[in-house]
């Protein structure tokens, strides 16, 4: 039995293919199957059938479709008979209040997609990685889940997917460079430029791929197109290694030509140690965001009375250096037009912030007490339903951040902005923001259902109107069964679910939640983080995400920025995060023991890794990066098109060429945990 | 920029802001009020007043002669120990009313909401002077009983009431102003009570011939001058407008404390105690 998700959902048996039965029923086989030998709640299942309004029948009607899949899939021969005894059948089973579908997670092409990606990731021949990324990439027959899932359940479901998707053809389009193929690549990357016009990787990709090609200016005005559209569309600059880049293919960089015999490319690390910070160091890439343009000092001399304007301006035109005067002119004066209609409409900062999606901004944020600083210089900004992970030791800046932005403490300098709103209107950020406090306390006597109603009364609602919201957000929380009890009777867990409940009463555009799995145990944790994943996916709101429980920001976050002494030491996605620490982790390798003598002399003489004896046993070494391994045949680079991944590769090269057998090799750091303690100075 | 968009949406939301801001007051005094009288604070402490005042009353009608002078006395007495303790409870609740919230961590998420700081404490300040209205309440019946047979009830009851209500809500901003930048609410507490004292102690002081520096001392002090007024009111039975200046101070501290409070003052209800916290 084969499963197909990525593109209209399908099931496969040796005969032919399934008839999987009405639209609801393939949704539901493809989240089990999404989830394979996962439980899924039969509550999570109504969710994503009837996101809006579930009918009163709706847990009967899931139960009536699974009954029909397991029908279908009976028919079919995937009955859990047949699984049991060894065969690659598929069976829908019950555990109490949910549904799990056992299956080989191979038998489905979303996972094998998945795994095959890791495996090309980690091949270090190019000709093989380049194979296989294809191989996955044509797994895909269309939008994923197409013609079963309503497109806002798809890409809550598989928004995972889409990114993998995106990465692997970043990955494999890198490879192909590297290959000297960037003629044949052009085409492709000319569509996917034009299909994801934000993704400044590909657009790097497409620059690098026409300078070799011979096509110079194509090459500098795709820059230049992009630049104009992020700069109009979103206010944003591109990013420093992208202007990098456009900088040296405009002196004609050699390191970016081909050469050395059939196409030679620049070392992989040299455009990188052309870019002032790393790509997720936020110092200061979002200094070019919304109000930032704010901080431009070079005012010119036409400037009108308002010093936004030509901040914004001057700093679009000067960063578009080689156009004609006239063209930089024309351009200074459709800015101006632009933000002068925006500023007489009162709200051009709400509209960029809009534009972008952008509900949360810091800009600089700091916060001093006496000559202690416990934020510092804070920028980031967070997206429309996004899950923004703030990490940090004990200290780090975590509490004092979130209270800043809730306007429980002034900052000493900086500024933030809700939904557009600055800092200063505090009456109205707390209008927008809900809050759950770290060491929330709640009136012991008062009953679950009469507080809520209490705090709905204090953001403007008449009495009755606040009743009817606190008992509905004690049904969402789930207290609906102790609404009438005393707060001094509930537990912690219980207790912090209020607390989320009473964050949520003003429809806020984003929540903040500062450690909301704090003393919990396990079974409260999940609670609490499906309840965040809930208000995500049914609000729409953003989430700022304060925890230790890493494993769950993993989970549930899509971005995390990671402070350590009151400064963001990492922002990115969770796997850029992981990925970077990746670049400089270390491995567990195992050799035979008689070998491992010739093995760490061979490591030992490589420059930038150390290699030690793991405890006791003497066939396991533990081989760290303490500086790039960079192998000498290493193919081109565009910013961060190293795959961190296959940074221990030459280490482990080095071990093979010196005639021992690598019997397996364990990536150490690759976690989050990993990360946050290698950002934050904890170990490693 | 940020300054426009700022007052965009404060000139937008102005009327809104206004009359939220009016109601907000009355929904922070009511869950207030409740919190006192039904998690258990207010009664007990009524209950104590009571006790104290019935021990009072009956030593005092007990000990005094069917004396026409005396009675007024007596009356007196149980009028100003009615005011003295009405305002001490009023304190205590006020005292506690920001301190002891931020230590039971409810207080962030009342500053979490949309309602202004000074809404917070009217609404908190209405809530603890109901203390005192209720103290007020239950001397009633012990006045009525010691000023039987002098038709001075009435007089000593409306007496009370203005000298207490003016005494009550200067002592009571005062003590939510401490309370405010108090670090714990034990500190706020003992400021407070020690302030009260402080206040009271001259009262207790042997009436000897005073220089200029001790009267002025005394009017300057609202609790003593306060006193005074229902001394020569009652006791010394002068006219209500005889001796007037004795009520200046009390006057004084209730305007300029309720000014404090409603202005600058309000701005000292946060997060964090301390004088210099932010």
């Amino acid at each position: 039995m084969e499963f197909r998700l990525l593109g209209p959902v399908e099931a496969w048996s040796d005969s032919g293919p399934v008839d999987l039965g009405p639209r609801q029923q393939r949704l539901l086989l493809a989240v089990l199957a999404l989830k394979v030998n996962r439980l899924v709640p039969v509550h999570q299942l109504v969710d994503l059938t009837w996101p809006s309004a579930p009918p009163q029948t709706a847990q009967h009607a899931i139960h009536v479709r699974i009954s029909g899949l397991r029908a279908a899939l009976a028919v079919a021969g995937g009955n859990g008979s047949t699984r049991s005894n060894g065969s690659t059948g598929a069976a829908i089973v019950t555990r109490g209040a949910a549904y799990m579908l056992s299956a080989d997670p191979m038998s489905i092409d979303a996972h094998r997609f998945r795994a095959l990606v890791g495996q090309a990731r980690s091949e270090t021949d190019d000709v093989v990685k380049v194979g296989m990324f294809r191989q996955a990439i044509e797994m895909w027959r269309g939008p994923a889940l197409a013609g079963a899932a309503m497109q806002a359940v798809a890409d809550q479901l598989c928004r995972g997917l889409d990114e993998i998707r995106l990465m692997a053809v970043e990955d494999c389009l890198d490879a192909e460079l590297r290959l000297g193929r960037h003629r044949s690549v052009v085409d492709e990357l000319t569509d996917l430029a034009a299909e994801h016009p934000y993704q400044q990787r590909l657009l790097g990709q497409l620059m690098l791929a026409l300078y070799r090609a011979g096509r110079t200016p194509e090459a500098l005005n795709a820059y230049l197109s992009a630049q104009s559209r992020l700069v109009d569309e979103l206010g944003l600059d591109p990013e420093p290694r992208l202007q990098a880049l456009y900088r040296r293919i405009l002196r004609g960089d050699p390191a970016l030509d081909p050469g050395g015999g059939i196409d030679p490319v620049p070392q992989p690390r040299a455009l990188l140690d052309a870019v002032p910070q790393p790509r997720a160091v936020l110092d200061p890439p979002v200094v070019e965001h919304g109000v930032a343009v704010r901080v431009v000092d070079a005012a010119p001399p036409a400037v009108p009375t308002s010093p936004e304007v030509p901040a914004v301006a001057v700093r679009a035109v000067e960063a578009v250096p080689g156009q004609s005067a006239a063209h930089r002119t024309r351009r200074l004066f459709r800015l101006l037009g632009l933000m002068t209609t925006r500023i007489l409409a009162g709200s051009w900062r709400k509209g960029v912030l809009a534009m972008a999606g952008l509900t949360l901004e810091a800009l600089r944020l700091t916060k001093r007490y006496g000559g202690r600083t416990a934020v510092d210089e804070l920028s980031f900004t967070a997206q429309q339903g996004e899950v923004l992970g703030l990490l940090g030791s004990n200290g780090a800046g975590k509490t004092t951040t979130i209270r800043l932005l809730t306007t429980m403490l002034r900052p000493t300098s900086g500024e933030f902005s809700v939904t557009g709103i600055p800092h200063t209107s505090q009456t109205e950020i707390r209008r927008r923001v809900g809050v759950l406090p770290e060491s929330a306390g709640y009136p012991g006597h008062q009953t679950g259902l009469d507080y809520l109603a209490y705090q709905a009364r204090l953001f403007g609602m008449n009495r009755s109107d606040a009743a009817r919201a606190a008992g509905r957000l004690l049904a969402e929380v789930g207290l609906e069964h102790r609404a009438t009890s005393r707060i001094s009777t509930y537990s912690r867990g219980m207790r912090q679910r209020l607390g989320i409940a009473r964050a949520l009463l003003n429809e806020p555009a984003v929540v903040l939640l500062d450690e909301p799995t704090l003393g919990l145990d396990p079974a409260g944790q999940r609670q609490v983080i499906s309840l965040v994943r809930d208000i995500v996916g049914r609000t729409g709101a953003t989430v700022v995400l304060s925890t230790h429980t890493l494993p769950e920001v993993e989970e549930v976050c899509s971005r995390v920025l990671i402070l350590d002494a009151g400064r963001v030491v990492m922002s990115d996605s969770v796997s850029e995060v992981t990925r970077a620490v990746a670049a400089r982790r270390s491995g567990l390798l195992r050799v035979p023991a008689e070998l491992a003598g010739r093995a760490t002399a061979a490591l030992s003489a490589l420059p930038g890794v150390t290699v030690e004896m793991v405890g006791d046993r003497p066939d396991l070494l533990r081989v760290s990066r303490t500086a790039p391994v960079v192998p000498s045949t290493a193919g081109p680079d565009v910013g961060d098109l190293v795959d961190p991944d296959a940074a221990m590769n030459p280490a482990l090269q080095a071990v093979l060429n010196a005639g021992v057998p690598v019997l397996s090799y364990e990536v150490e750091g690759a976690r989050l945990t990993d990360a946050f303690l290698s950002m934050t100075g904890g170990v490693r | 920029m940020t300054a426009d968009v700022g007052d965009e949406a404060r000139t937008v939301h102005a009327p809104a802001e206004a009359r939220r801001g009016d109601a907000s007051w009355r929904v922070v005094a009511g869950q207030e009020t409740r919190d006192l009288w039904i998690s258990g604070r207010g009664p007990v402490l009524l209950f104590g007043f009571s006790l104290l005042m019935s021990v009072v009353t009956y030593l005092a009608a007990s000990n005094s002669a069917l004396n026409f002078l005396e009675q007024r006395e007596t009356v007196n007495l149980a009028v100003q120990i009615a005011v003295t303790v009405g305002v001490l409870v009023t304190l205590i609740a006020s005292a506690d009313a920001i301190s002891g919230e931020r230590e039971r961590g409810t207080l962030e998420n009342l500053l979490l909401t949309p309602v202004s700081r000074r809404a917070i404490a009217v609404g908190k300040l209405t809530a603890a002077l109901s203390l005192w209205f209720a103290a007020f309440l239950v001397s009633v019946p012990y006045v009525w009983v010691l000023g039987r047979g002098v038709s001075l009830v009435a007089e000593a009851l409306l007496l009370s009431l203005l000298v207490g209500t003016l005494l009550a809500v200067g002592l009571a901003v005062l003590g939510l102003l401490v309370s405010s930048v108090s670090s714990s609410n034990k500190l706020s507490l003992s400021v407070s009570l020690f302030l009260l004292l402080a206040l009271f102690t001259p009262t207790q002081l042997p009436a000897l011939p005073q220089g200029w520096f001790g009267t002025l001392l005394g009017r300057l002090n609202p609790v003593d001058a306060g006193m005074n007024y229902l001394d020569a009111v009652l006791v010394a039975g002068h006219g209500w407008t005889a001796d007037l200046f004795w009520l200046v101070s009390p006057v004084v501290l209730a305007v300029v404390a309720g000014g404090v409070l409603i202005g600058p003052g309000s701005r000292m209800v946060r997060l964090f105690g301390g004088v210099r916290a932010r």
